[in-house]
């Protein structure tokens, strides 16, 4: 090809977008004419015109629906004076959540835009709002595996985490799934939330920003709420500006911990990426301090839990006991129960020790919501005799013992915020000199035999609902009242001493093996004793676990005395719940 | 009734039954549309983008604007848009299918032809795509594409030529 046939190759490009002068076309003519390249040329560019053309009149014919469809959306929607503040009714009322306020207040200043807009006869907000409904998923990929799905118009998520945990929540269903496989291989099944008067409430179709930004927005606006603040700032990333919104948390010994990070897109109306700090945990468990999520908008998400890679076969197990109405005899055990442990002494100390070789030791002292718990590790005499302690014992003996060891661990409630300290214990030494401190919020974090009390009646607050009472009970239990909890492949049965205050004398933990259910550990609970005020508990606690072809476990069992005495104000030794005492030396793990 | 015919008209006429949305959406789909596929080329993608900026010109009062004004600016939001999309789906989303399947024996060129368009250079896709779209008229692009006449033939001319190189590549030629 000659410098002549590259210029020529220009103008047949022009003559077939039809751009080419007159005059110019001639000396084109004359030119393929004699050059055979450049006539192949010029044909194959008309080939390629013509399938460009049909390429682009086949998107066209389906481009037309799509634009009346918009078109329509748009235009049959015409201001009416009504419009805004029925929108707003209905929204406003529709709203349950905390991000509701915030779904509202977005609302609000669109509204106010709308209403400083110059040209708010024509532009309706509300229906550009509908309009970027049309949104259906938002996705995040986490960068420890993580991933989550949120369909914004049907308000289902579901959730894939890094050790193959999947959940799927479906709000229409009010339902719940979950597969973990540390649980076993099934799907178990129970509601996702419990609604007020039975229904669930409506929910309304939101956008992107709305669930993924709006709260971050309310809070920022909202100032400090508890214990977490929200800051909005404006930050440049890759040539884009971005709000952020930081989130601090001022955590149990007063610091103040930035733990997420949100960027979103104001001209998008989108959110980007958000980083997370672990919770400790978590931190422990992934050996990672925080993850980065990435968002995207796929118009289509999964439809199902299976969808999230796991196996079609995988059994679904309903733990779900909403269709069940409570047993009156039920309630009215529940009820007697209640009632006689919220009259047992709350300011006391208790003794735990088992009679092992080997074996822990707890020593107690409560005072109301206030606890404090030591755990100590009796040690063998002929290895550590320094450590031992000499069995038969006497609460005595156990306690003067205690009082010449360091514990393996102090778990401390002082009514606002929980201690967990380990300490450096002179035989086993895993270097543990550390203490985590959280908040108290309701959720107690402590061990439960920190409160030897509340586990003789393990059944008290479950939901009556779920409870059925056993008419099949064995020989030897048939005196006491039986009650039976069962969801998944986990069964409980409750057998309760009405003659000593309700507590639950003997307690079997059953388990579902692929066909047939089998006793995986059981509690007994004798020798009971009466309290000055006259109020029972049990001196002993028997513990057999059945053996465990999973993990490989053989027979096994344990045998604690309990003791209780109850104390006067001014009994408890002193620092007993003093937190920055608890602390002194350690490493400080807060959130 | 809708006039569906205004679609074409540069005045909004206030006797018309049509809303100033639906007449902008009826006005500048085609643009947008031809920007977003020209950029993604892939046209549930380019669907979902011109839907969104039309969106984002309805809420930014686009239809009040001038025409000489609006269709450029739409044009630029339509752009960005879709560079972001083409960022996100770079960083690690999937990559562009070959949508609307085409019929029978057409199938394998206008298969090559669609995966040679992605290989052109955005500058020269958009403006190639655009004169396909919408009506064969390097002025309407100029105006929308804020570039001179010249700007727009020159890229056209050029598009071709590279087009036609890739869907030769290999062969003889």
């Amino acid at each position: 090809m000659n410098s002549e046939c590259s210029e020529i190759r220009d103008l047949i490009a022009d003559s077939v977008a039809g751009f080419l002068p007159a005059e110019r076309a001639t000396y084109l003519d004359e030119h393929v004419k004699h050059c055979d390249d450049c006539r192949r040329y010029a044909e194959a560019l008309r080939r390629e015109d013509l399938l460009l053309g049909r390429l682009a009149e086949g998107i066209a014919a389906d481009m037309t629906d799509r634009k009346e469809r918009l078109a329509q959306v748009l235009g049959c929607r015409r201001p009416q004076p009504t419009d805004y503040p029925m929108r707003w009714r209905r929204i406003t009322r529709s709203r349950v959540t905390k991000l509701a306020l915030a779904a509202g207040l977005l609302l609000t200043m669109l509204l106010g835009l709308h209403l400083s807009n110059p040209f708010r006869s024509d532009v309706a907000w509300a229906d550009v709002r509908e309009a970027f409904l049309v949104q259906r998923w938002v996705h995040v990929t986490y960068d420890n595996g993580d991933e989550r799905w949120s369909n914004l118009q049907t308000g289902d998520h579901y959730f894939k985490e890094w050790n193959g945990r999947c959940v799927a929540a479906s709000w229409a269903a009010n339902l719940k799934q979950e597969y973990d496989p540390s649980y076993g291989q099934h799907i178990s099944e129970s509601r996702y939330i419990t609604p007020k008067d039975g229904a669930m409430p409506r929910r309304e179709p939101r956008t992107a920003w709305e669930s993924f930004v709006g709260p971050s927005e309310w809070a920022a606006e909202h100032g400090r709420q508890n214990d977490s603040e929200v800051e909005r700032h404006r930050e440049q990333v890759g040539g884009r500006q971005l709000i952020r919104f930081d989130r601090y948390v001022h955590d149990a010994v007063g610091r103040r911990l930035l733990v997420r990070q949100l960027w979103a897109d104001p001209k998008t109306r989108l959110p980007v990426t958000v980083w997370e700090r672990l919770v400790l945990a978590d931190r422990k468990r992934q050996n990672r301090e925080s993850i980065t999520g990435t968002f995207d908008f796929p118009q289509i998400g999964p439809a199902s839990i299976y969808d999230l890679g796991l196996p079609q076969d995988l059994p679904v197990v309903k733990r779900s006991d909403n269709d069940k109405v409570a047993v009156p005899a039920v309630v009215s055990t529940l009820e007697a129960a209640r009632a006689v442990r919220d009259r047992f002494p709350t300011r006391y100390r208790a003794v735990v020790w088992d009679n092992n070789r080997e074996s822990e030791v707890e020593v107690i002292w409560r005072d109301g919501g206030k606890i404090h718990h030591n755990h100590y590790f009796n040690l063998p005499a002929d290895r550590h005799p320094e450590h031992h302690l000499a069995l038969p014992a006497t609460v005595q003996d156990v306690l003067r013992w205690a009082g010449t060891q360091t514990p393996i661990s102090t778990y401390m409630l002082d009514g606002e915020r929980e201690y967990t300290r380990h300490y450096v214990h002179p035989v086993y030494d895993n270097s543990r000199n550390e203490a985590r401190v959280m908040w108290h919020r309701g959720r107690d974090l402590l061990p439960s035999s920190s409160k030897p009390i509340e586990e003789q009646w393990p059944y008290v607050d479950r939901s009556p609902k779920s409870l059925e009472a056993i008419t099949d009970a064995p020989e030897e239990l048939s005196r006491y009242i039986g009650l039976r909890i069962e969801g998944g492949t986990v069964r409980r049965e409750f057998y309760i001493d009405p003659e000593h205050d309700f507590i639950c004398a003997h307690w079997i933990w059953w388990k579902l093996w692929s066909d047939r259910w089998e006793k995986e550990r059981e509690y007994e609970y004798s020798d009971f004793a009466q309290l000055p005020g006259g109020q029972w508990y049990a001196t002993k606690r028997i513990l057999v676990t059945y053996p465990d072809p999973e993990r490989g476990t053989a027979r096994g069992g344990a045998h604690w005395n309990i003791d209780v005495q109850v104390l006067e104000e001014g009994d408890l030794p002193p620092d007993t719940f003093n937190g920055e005492k608890l602390l002194e030396g350690a490493t400080i793990e807060t959130w | 009734m809708n006039d569906r015919s205004t679609g074409d008209q540069t005045a909004a006429s206030e006797t018309t039954d049509q809303t100033p949305h639906e007449q902008f959406v009826r006005r500048y789909y085609e643009y947008v549309f031809a920007v977003c596929y020209g950029i993604l080329v892939n046209v549930h993608d380019a669907e979902d983008a011109t839907q969104e900026t039309m969106l984002r010109g309805l809420a930014r009062a686009a239809p009040r604007m001038a025409p000489e004004q609006a269709g450029p600016w739409i044009v630029r939001v339509a752009r960005n848009l879709c560079i972001d999309r083409l960022r996100r789906r770079k960083r690690g989303g999937p990559p562009a299918e070959l949508s609307s399947p085409p019929s029978r024996q057409d199938q394998s060129a206008q298969q090559n032809l669609e995966l040679a368009i992605q290989r052109l250079p955005v500058e020269l896709r958009v403006p190639l795509l655009m004169y396909y779209f919408d009506g064969r008229s390097a002025k309407t692009i100029a105006a929308n594409l804020h570039i001179s006449h010249s700007g727009v033939c020159q890229r056209l001319r050029l598009a071709r030529r590279q087009l036609h190189e890739l869907l030769t590549e290999g062969s003889q030629e």
